[in-house]
């Protein structure tokens, strides 16, 4: 087994023992969770915080 | 020795030697690895590879006495077997003693003869030879050649594979290797590397054990030859643990609870709360959709949400958006957006939740939200809300607990395929340059 194919084989372990964590906890980085105030200017485009674009992206 | 025979290689050019002239049926060039059909007289090339020229620790040619024979080393070939581990092959030859065999299995040397008879097949785990019995070491499998350097009496080129294994009696070994053409059965005799390299006048001090042309990609302990099936396995095994986690990690959606609201546009809104919300594992995400019921044009619904713990009142919020555009421009009709979104609040601990609603419609002017109206709008007693006489949007929002996070599950199949893909295109790639 060579160098590379353990550290793979390392890498494979810590990726399923990341998503075990995140299983248990429900965890997901594409969650829509946000904590604080409410935001403003949010108009369909342009993500959270102030000043996004109201408005299509058409154009 | 018996006289040499020279040629060019039809691929590269190089000048090769035949030593086992008569004897040789294949060359493997080592400047380039082409490998070339030496029965014929005008050298047809088999299979034709661009390699590095070879620069193996026993250069094709040098002799050494082994069992009071002298030996000269003609070809060299490596192999790897289903685990993806490597070991190399020199082939012998003696013109009064034929052939026999020097294997370097990471950095352990064996020396090797063929056997003329076939040992016993006492089980499909034992054989029996000179008396003694051999035991298996692991199941066969397939040894696959994936570099060839030199002459051999066979036809070999890269990508041969055979049928092997492995006997054991005491520190010897028998070698059985299968085809659909025949059986071999090599007696293999442990050699140090003392003795190799006293024997044929060399040092064995790769520091990786191996003996053979450095590979392509030397120096760079990432690109090994052999392991290229261990890492798609190893991919390919993670990816499927990943799912089995990604299903029975997670759980059913169960809708928890739901409610229409009309949301009066270009006015202040409201709040509104739905519920209760009811999570039951120990931590649970929780999806929340937006529907509108009724077509709009041109307008925007902002969504905020926020899951309020009865117990604690502690709140998580999420946000989203219901939007629909359309129009005309000199490319003719266009439009865009959603009637329906969902937004997901993870990691929600167990407990029983409300979900407070709150939501602005506006109408889009052109790059312009409508201006702000008199607070005239007020809530009813059932939440919804009213408008006046304006118009609103009607939207019926979801509250489910529970659900598959796929999102995790592809995401570690990218993380886990991409490096693999990545490391076996860098090592194909340095082959190819090389």
């Amino acid at each position: 087994m060579s160098l590379r194919a353990l550290i793979f084989m390392a890498w494979c372990a810590l990726l399923l023992v990341g998503m075990a964590l995140a299983a248990y906890f429900a965890w997901s980085p594409y969650a829509d969770t946000h904590h604080g105030g409410r935001h403003a200017g949010y108009g369909g485009h342009g993500g959270y915080g102030y000043g996004a674009y109201y408005g299509p992206m058409h154009k | 020795m018996i006289a040499g025979r020279k040629l060019d290689c039809p691929s590269c050019g190089g000048s090769l030697e035949v030593r086992a002239a008569g004897y040789t049926t294949t060359v493997a060039c080592r400047y380039c690895g082409s490998v070339i059909d030496v029965t014929n007289p005008d050298a047809k090339l088999i299979a034709q590879y661009h390699e590095m020229a070879a620069n193996l620790a026993i250069p094709l040619g040098t002799r050494g006495a082994l069992d009071g024979v002298e030996w000269e080393a003609i070809g060299w070939q490596s192999r790897h077997d289903s685990s993806g581990e490597t070991w190399e092959e020199f082939l012998l030859f003696n013109p009064y003693a034929g052939y026999h065999w020097l294997v370097c299995d990471q950095g352990e040397w064996t020396f090797g003869r063929a056997l003329v008879e076939r040992p016993d097949q006492v089980s499909a785990e034992v054989v029996h030879w000179q008396g003694k019995a051999w035991e298996i070491d692991g199941a066969p499998e397939p040894y696959t050649t994936t570099r060839v350097v030199g002459e051999f009496y066979w036809r070999v080129k890269v990508g041969d594979v055979v049928t092997g294994a492995t006997f054991w009696s005491g520190d010897q070994q028998l070698s059985l290797e299968r085809n659909q053409d025949e059986e071999n059965w090599t007696l293999l005799a442990p050699l140090s590397a003392d003795e190799v390299g006293k024997a044929f006048g060399i040092a064995l001090d790769r520091p990786d054990g191996g003996t053979g042309p450095a590979s392509p990609s030397s120096g760079r302990p990432w690109t090994g030859p052999g392991d290229d099936r261990a890492f798609m396995l190893t991919a390919i095994v993670t990816s499927m643990l990943a799912f089995m986690l990604t299903v029975f990690g997670g759980s059913g959606s169960i809708l928890a609870a739901s409610q229409d609201i009309r949301v009066p546009v270009d006015a202040t809104g409201r709040a509104m709360t739905i519920g209760p919300i009811t999570v039951t594992r120990a931590y649970q995400p929780v999806i929340i959709t937006a529907q509108a019921t009724d077509g709009f044009v041109n307008k925007w619904v902002d969504l905020d949400y926020h899951l309020v713990d009865r117990a604690t009142h502690q709140a998580v919020g999420a946000s989203t958006t219901v939007d629909h555009y359309e129009g005309h421009d000199s490319d003719g009709y266009w439009r865009e957006g959603n009637y329906s979104t969902t937004a997901m609040i993870g990691g929600v601990p167990r407990g029983s939740y409300d979900l407070v609603v709150e939501a602005e419609a506006h109408t889009w002017t052109q790059g312009m939200a409508a201006p702000a109206p008199t607070p005239d709008q007020n809530s009813t007693a059932d939440g919804s809300w009213t408008t006046g006489n304006g118009p609103a949007i009607p939207i019926t929002v979801s509250a489910s607990v529970g659900g598959m996070l796929w999102g995790n599950f592809w995401t570690v199949v990218v993380l886990v395929f991409g490096p693999a893909v990545i490391l076996l295109w860098w090592h194909y790639r340095g082959a190819r340059m090389s």
